[in-house]
């Protein structure tokens, strides 16, 4: 108890802290401890390149086997985005919650515990899988236009839909995915609580989506689905971050 | 015990009430089955409010550390399950005779849909891990963010579409006749006081399981 008491280094007359002994103990995320966690998955990912791999050629040869299936149809806008942010979401699926995973299984997060603040292992973890949804998606999403014939009419719509539905899916899937890594069947699982959260997400993107593939109408106003879109970022990037020390340190 | 028969009388009561009153008209078409409202409402307002209740005692129990709030917020959860099960079923089949299909994807449909995969997912989440109180923190957690990705899908999302892209009536029947707002509202009490018994009911049955469970390991 004596060490998480702050009497002693408070200057006197100053109001006792009504912090919890060990929250006040707690360190807080940094810039740079951030970084260092974004540094350290990004090499040991360069290593192996499994989640890499496993997203990039998920939504590479979803496109493909796509465009075999429906080959000479002409495809309505709205079909074309419900298509592409289905191809999108298991890609992140497949991939996204290894992060988390690999440090339950190769035993390290005990030691990342110790040496990171919660925060920093957080956000370092959700700036990387945003960092791997949008490398995968520069190569997968150009593709999936061409393969599927996509008239991309406003392609700075289609790129901020992207960003926003990115930001939102890594944060999330970082947050479950560490709720995932503590339990058994970790992969399944992850989809089962991943899915009915990210619903809403992909509702709006394929509805912002399909604006910028040209739909027309009231398909064609999409101010709401980035209002939407920009709410739920908030909304999750919010929760994750009161939310998350439950989850670590459990 | 005397709230338990309140609460059998006051539903009982609720459910002739809906059939005693005037029909309601919706613009200019009378609504068919229009009884399921009495139900169907109150039902999806308690579905709500059982979420609602499930991520307060999550965040109580993240604060205290005490079982009894992880027993209630799991009985809440169970509960709203049984509620927004039936508040689908109804809606469907008020779908069905008003607007000719069973599912037609609405936005209410999507929101209701998702909520009822969110607390499938809770489910899910609890019975994948085995250490308790681990399993009650991401319960918990799981619960909190639930929530808010449900109000997003069932209050926001509807409420950014245009106005016709929902065949859904809303405030049809509060913007009705006297006697109507009153059935409804009568009815939305009832079904949160059931709520609320069930829960307790449930509560008291987990504490007691748990009980048990430490009685074996012991």
């Amino acid at each position: 108890m004596e060490i998480g008491s702050s009497a002693a280094i408070q200057p006197p007359g100053a109001r006792e802290s009504t912090l919890h002994p060990l929250t006040a103990l707690v360190p807080r995320a940094t810039w740079a401890t951030v970084q260092a966690v974004f540094w350290k998955d990004w090499r040991s990912e360069w290593r192996t390149r499994a989640a890499l791999n496993s997203i990039a050629l998920f939504s590479i040869a979803s496109p493909v086997a796509l465009s075999f299936s429906v080959a000479r149809q002409r495809l309505e806008p709205e079909t074309l985005a419900g298509l592409l942010w289905t191809v999108l979401l298991f890609a992140a699926l497949v991939g996204l919650a290894r992060s988390f995973v690999k440090e339950e299984e190769s035993g390290t997060a005990t030691l990342l515990r110790l040496s990171c603040p919660p925060d920093a292992v957080l956000w370092g973890k959700a700036l990387f899988n945003l960092v791997l949804l949008v490398g995968t998606q520069a190569a997968a999403v150009p593709i999936f236009v061409l393969l599927l014939n996509a008239q991309l009419s406003r392609a700075g719509l289609l790129l901020l839909v992207l960003l926003l539905g990115d930001v939102g899916l890594a944060v999330v899937s970082s947050l479950l995915g560490a709720i995932a890594s503590q339990a058994r069947a970790r992969g399944s699982l992850f989809a089962a609580i991943a899915v009915p959260l990210v619903l809403p997400l992909l509702v709006a993107a394929s509805t912002g989506t399909a604006a910028a593939f040209g739909a027309v109408g009231p398909q064609g106003d999409f101010w709401p689905a980035l209002q939407i879109m920009l709410g739920y970022d908030v909304a999750v990037v919010t929760a994750a971050w009161m939310l998350f020390d439950f989850v670590w340190s459990a | 015990m005397v709230f338990p028969f309140v609460v059998g009388i006051w539903v009982t009561a609720g459910i002739l009430i809906g059939f005693a009153v005037p029909p309601i008209h919706d613009g200019n078409l009378i609504l068919r089955t229009r009884q399921i409202a009495f139900f169907h409402v109150p039902m999806a307002i308690a579905m709500e409010v059982a979420f609602l209740m499930a991520a307060w005692y999550g965040i109580s129990w993240l604060r205290t550390r005490q079982p009894r709030y992880d027993a209630l917020s799991l009985a809440y959860a169970e509960v709203g399950t049984v509620f927004c099960v039936i508040a689908t079923i109804t809606g469907a089949i008020f779908a069905r005779t008003n607007w000719g299909a069973y599912w037609s994807w609405d936005p209410q449909q999507v929101g209701i849909v998702t909520t009822l995969l969110t607390y499938a997912a809770l489910f899910a989440l609890r019975g994948a891990v085995e250490d308790e109180d681990k399993k009650r923190n991401l319960w918990a957690v799981y619960a909190i963010i639930g929530l808010i990705v449900a109000i997003f899908s069932t209050m926001v999302y509807r409420r950014l579409l245009p106005d016709n892209a929902t065949l859904h009536p809303s405030n049809t029947v509060i913007t009705s006749d006297a006697l109507n707002k009153f059935a409804l509202w009568f009815n939305v009490i009832g079904y949160i006081m059931l709520l609320v018994w069930m829960a307790k009911l449930r509560s008291r049955f987990e504490m007691a399981s748990q009980r048990l469970r430490e009685v074996q390991w012991a």
